[in-house]
């Protein structure tokens, strides 16, 4: 495991979305991950699952789900997560993960990333759920910061504290959406680099970048342009705490010709290959 | 507590009534933007994605009405049938009858027999791989006990039928679509049969039956016996060519296998 990681550490990963199935069929990209939305290959057979086990054919896969609703009060789907299961048990991806949110309640879906109180209840709750998502898939998983457009009132605990204590108490690695981290910390009036130093050593298992959209008055998270210079400084920042780290390019609204999207992923590229070297060997 | 907030929450983005909406307002701290502007966000987001996962399901009734039409049917569609899965494959089964009911849809009486043909090929497309058609195994059964088979359908195999001319509607309303774009509206009924591809078991096909197959096979998928099953066919049309219409069958991978009564 450590030295797979260490392989995907060394080149970024991208989003594998349908239009680019044919040209990265074609191309063969040298990309060290591809990841996808589990709940788009929950379907019982067909062409999505026939295209993804030919690409786990060239590729580590990674599955990111954004539908099991970890954070919601409702119990968690039984049919999710079989679905779940079987996905994993097929394809064997190289990480899995999960969002800090909830999508739905009362058996009513937003189909949403949406935001949790940061409270000691809500804390209590996502460790018992993370742990019983563990449990069922008999593997660890990643869960990954939600970008977010307020804060509910009843919050007490900083939100990259709340991170921290999840990945703590139950053993599961975060993984830091630097982008999101930077829609955050402007929406909501906080220093990126306090978030980032307060996450603790060894406990980030993935970085995800991507782009968002500025409406003025509020940062809101799109995946559908290109990482901005602020976000970038915020992964070298990322990267000289935690090491290299398996690193992904989202792209998922507007999605551009697949060598725009590697030129991104060449970018995370260079900043990786700079810190390896800063890092020399001993990382 | 956590409980309560969800269900504020939830009831608040989707508006399910005025009080609601300003219950959600509560929730929220304000500081430089309006709670209510916040909401407005999380309502925009949840609405413009769940619309986009029915344009991506029903292009042709897309193609049909049009996007602020789409638009505003997608908002009420929302609030009367909400998604219950974290899976949005499985969102959009009721859109049809939805629109069935949809007063400012009155005009489009084929609408709703159009967007059941959509959510038919969306099943069909993410249905279960299934192997073909053992005829050398079939030979091993003597001919005077085919009447007590029971023949199992592709699990991607739908059917619908209808009182318009929607295949032809589908088509001219796809994208790489070339030709004379008239729809002649006869009246007969329509019977489809919506499954997958046998060559290579993915693309999804949309073919017109006569109604003897159709009901032929509507008897099969409910497991009736062969001989049965023949009945029915025969009852609607008595020049139905069975063998004829049962070897097609396997051929283009609809009927996948057989069971036999044991003695």
């Amino acid at each position: 495991m450590a030295s797979e990681t260490a392989v995907l550490s060394r080149l970024a990963g991208i989003g594998l979305r349908p239009p680019h199935y044919r040209a990265i069929l074609d191309a063969m990209p040298k990309v060290s991950f591809l990841e996808v939305h589990s709940e788009n290959f929950f379907g019982d057979g067909g062409q999505p699952l026939k295209y993804l086990t030919r690409f786990r054919e060239d590729y580590p896969i990674s599955t990111h789900g954004v539908g099991l609703s970890l954070g919601s009060t409702d119990p968690l789907s039984p049919a999710h997560l079989k679905k779940l299961k079987r996905l994993v048990d097929l394809i064997e991806p190289i990480l899995v993960s999960e969002h800090l949110c909830w999508v739905g309640v009362n058996g009513r879906f937003l189909n949403d990333l949406l935001p949790l109180p940061y409270t000691a209840e809500s804390l209590d709750h996502v460790v018992a759920r993370v742990n019983e998502v563990q449990d069922f898939l008999k593997r660890p998983i990643l869960v990954e910061n939600v970008s977010s457009y307020l804060e509910f009132a009843d919050s007490t605990i900083p939100e990259w504290e709340f991170v921290r204590e999840v990945a703590r108490r139950t053993g599961c690695k975060i993984l830091l959406d630097v982008n999101n981290i930077h829609v955050n910390a402007v929406n909501h009036d906080f220093d990126a680099l306090t978030y980032l130093d307060s996450i603790a050593l060894g406990s980030v298992g993935e970085i995800h970048l991507g782009g968002f959209q500025d409406a003025g008055d509020i940062l809101i998270d799109t995946h559908g342009t290109a990482v901005c210079d602020a976000v970038w400084k915020l992964y070298q920042h990322a990267l000289q705490r935690f090491g290299n780290l398996p690193t992904l390019i989202e792209w998922d609204t507007d999605i551009p010709t697949l060598p725009v999207l590697l030129d991104e992923a060449q970018k995370a590229n260079q900043l990786l290959a700079s810190n390896e070297l800063r890092c020399g060997h001993a990382a | 507590m956590l409980r309560e907030t969800q269900r504020v929450f939830a009831a608040s983005v989707l508006e399910l009534d005025a009080s609601a909406a300003i219950a959600g307002a509560g929730l929220i701290r304000a500081g430089k933007l309006s709670a209510v502007r916040r909401l407005a966000i999380y309502r925009f987001n949840v609405l413009t994605n769940l619309c986009g996962v029915l344009k991506d399901i029903f292009p042709v009734v897309l193609a049909i009405v049009d996007d602020a039409f789409f638009q505003h049917a997608s908002e009420k569609f929302v609030r009367a049938h909400p998604s219950c899965s974290g899976d949005l494959n499985e969102f959009g089964g009721a859109w049809p009858s939805f629109l069935a009911g949809y007063p400012h849809a009155a005009a489009l009486p084929y609408l709703r027999d159009v967007a059941a043909l959509e959510w038919a090929w969306h099943e069909a497309f993410h249905a279960a791989d299934a192997p073909s058609f053992d005829l050398q195994r079939l030979a091993t059964v003597p001919p005077e006990e085919h009447g007590a088979l029971q023949f199992a359908l592709h699990p991607s195999t739908r059917m619908i039928q209808s009182r318009y001319p929607i295949l032809r509607i589908w088509e001219v309303n796809q994208p790489d679509f070339e030709g004379d774009i008239e729809v002649v509206w006869d009246v007969s009924t329509e019977s489809l049969l919506i499954h997958r591809d046998i060559g290579d078991g993915v693309s999804v096909v949309i073919k017109r039956v006569s109604e003897a197959g159709y009901a032929f096979l509507w008897a099969l998928a409910q497991r009736a016996h062969l001989e049965d099953a023949a009945t029915a066919a025969f009852g609607i049309d008595a020049a139905f060519d069975l063998q004829g219409f049962l070897l097609e069958s396997v051929q283009s991978g609809v009927i996948i296998d057989f069971t036999r009564d044991q003695p």
